[in-house]
């Protein structure tokens, strides 16, 4: 059964974001009421999801390398683009990006104090990438470099958990049809299945959200078809994950995603990589 | 004639790590009241077994701390009595590890991952031995308590006669309820708690497993594989080198899951002629 290998630091997997950098970033999300920027907002998701990834791998001897994580830009330029001692890294081992985040920021929350109150507890949030806006939307050149670097990534654990990539974008690509490249990312393969890609599509319009549509569902434009048309279909694991956080899935649902918040799939990702094969 | 004093329960414990893992590393806590390995064992043998969490921190000390409670402390008893006397009992435990991590500098993701707590599944096993007042009728018998998929097996020749808390390879699933560092889930706790009350006699055999090997033992039974006697007989010489090897075969093959793996065998022997003189036929 494909999808079903163990994730382990003799076998690990490997999760890159590829993420839209272009001058449109800098609107906010159509159907958004925060003030907040497509770009910051995406920031914030990123930064959050290798915190969590960081902290399920955190034992009580240190970080344990079950993922290998790579976040690519693209925008007036293409690539890696996790900075300071990560900077030039490429696809790197979770333990290594959790010694070095850019800054850890603290903030305020309030905690039970457990007598009834509230307290404030000050709570670290560390930092890793920063918003970027700017330039075009050169999605196949960042498509080509995912390409490469998950090829690598499988030639040295043939029989991983197939990479997954998420490509968060909120527009077309600039520099000619991406579906190309996104056919020949997803015919990588472990020996555990093909590589795994997701599109997650931040429009400015108010169109209302679309999650993990099957071939049945009308998407509101040429654009979103084509991305759903890039997405891998969701595992099995990821199909029950996600008709338990009670969203209707179908057996050719795929990983694509319109106007919603991203951390529906981010919270999908984690079901699909979850404890059953996590050793 | 006069019964001996009590049953012979002989103890045997094998434990591996998961695959990739050191032996340090392994996250499952077996304790006995008796010691380790074979040993003739007063009446009130306690067991105590917890499989901390993969994916919690700090769990193996979760783990050893609910194991060694289950057998010395007064958690086992407080799981047959109300919510309350639990939830006390738990508090206990819980302070305890919070004490382990007191005054340690820890990483921001240490932090994070304490405050998320540790988890295990947890299995307590108490077994009672009684003579009548005339030293002729013994009354040999068990009382078990469980949170979630640790199983212990009740066997008599070859015929299981309970599989306690799960009794089928199915029943098993990722995510088996997990006693936590924290009282977040303990409203629903008490209706995952389990218990198993028996009367056990001569010759009977008790195996109590984390839930791999549990789950590769409830399969290998409905396949007809005659795997008590394949325990038995790892027992009969116990070897460690002989016990890592039918674990990696069984994994290999892909019958066992990769996890960590603790199995027990307890073996009730009763003597039936005694020791006492005054009672010696002559």
């Amino acid at each position: 059964m494909p999808y079903a290998a163990e994730i382990s630091r003799v076998n690990p997997t490997c999760i890159l974001f590829l993420i839209d950098q272009s001058g449109s970033m800098e609107d906010p999300f159509g159907n958004s009421t925060s003030p907040l920027s497509k770009a910051e907002q995406v920031a914030t998701i990123t930064n959050r999801f290798l915190q969590n990834l960081v902290v399920r791998c955190a034992k009580s001897e240190g970080v344990r390398d079950y993922f290998d994580v790579g976040v690519i830009g693209y925008g007036s330029s293409t690539g890696f683009a996790l900075r300071g001692a990560l900077e030039g890294a490429g696809v790197t081992p979770i333990s290594r990006i959790a010694a070095s985040p850019l800054r850890v920021d603290e903030r305020t929350k309030k905690t039970d104090d457990g007598a009834g109150g509230l307290v404030d507890q000050t709570v670290k949030f560390p930092i890793w990438f920063d918003a970027v806006a700017n330039g075009g939307t050169p999605m196949t050149q960042a498509l080509g470099l995912a390409q490469e670097a998950v090829q690598e990534f499988v030639q040295k654990h043939p029989a991983c958990f197939p990479p997954m990539v998420i490509n968060i974008t909120d527009g077309e690509a600039t520099d000619g049809d991406p579906s190309n490249a996104a056919t020949a990312l997803r015919q990588i393969a472990s020996s555990d299945g093909n590589v795994l890609l997701f599109n997650v599509h931040c429009s400015s319009t108010k169109s209302p959200p679309i999650v993990f549509p099957g071939p049945d569902v009308a998407l509101p434009d040429r654009f979103a078809e084509l991305l759903f048309s890039m997405s891998s279909e969701l595992t099995e694991n990821m199909r029950v994950g996600a008709q338990a956080e009670g969203i209707a899935v179908t057996d050719q649902s795929r990983g694509f995603v319109f106007n919603a918040d991203p951390v529906a799939l981010i919270t999908l990702l984690e079901i699909g990589t979850r404890a059953g094969n996590l050793r | 004639m006069r019964l001996q004093d009590h049953t012979e329960l002989n103890v045997l414990t094998f434990q591996v790590q998961k695959d990739g893992s050191s032996p340090e590393e392994c996250e499952d806590a077996f304790l006995s009241s008796a010691e380790l390995g074979n040993a003739r064992c007063a009446p009130g043998l306690r067991l105590g077994l917890a499989d901390g969490a993969t994916e919690s921190a700090f769990s193996k000390q979760w783990a050893e701390l609910i194991a060694a409670d289950l057998v010395d402390g007064a958690l086992f008893s407080a799981l047959f009595r109300p919510h309350s006397v639990w939830a006390a009992g738990l508090s206990r435990i819980r302070h305890a590890w919070r004490d382990q991590l007191l005054g340690r500098e820890l990483p921001w993701y240490l932090e994070q991952k304490v405050e998320q707590g540790a988890f295990a599944t947890i299995l307590g096993v108490h077994f009672t031995d009684r003579l009548s007042r005339d030293g002729k009728r013994r009354a040999t018998h068990l009382r078990a308590v469980a949170v979630g998929d640790t199983c212990l097996f009740h066997v008599r020749d070859t015929r299981l006669v309970r599989g306690f808390p799960l009794e089928s390879a199915e029943d098993f699933s990722n995510r088996p309820f997990l006693v936590g560092t924290q009282s977040a889930s303990d409203h629903v706790l008490g209706i995952h708690i389990r218990r198993y009350s028996a009367a056990y006699l001569d010759g009977d055999r008790f195996y109590l497993a984390t839930d791999a090997v549990a789950q590769f033992i409830l399969r290998e039974l409905s396949e007809g594989v005659p795997i008590w006697d394949q325990i038995d007989e790892l027992a009969e010489e116990p070897d460690q080198d002989d016990f890592d090897d039918w674990v990696y075969r069984a994994r290999r093959w892909g019958h066992m899951r990769n996890d960590d793996v603790t199995l027990v065998r307890v073996g009730a022997k009763s003597p039936a002629l005694a020791g006492d003189d005054d009672c010696t036929p002559g």
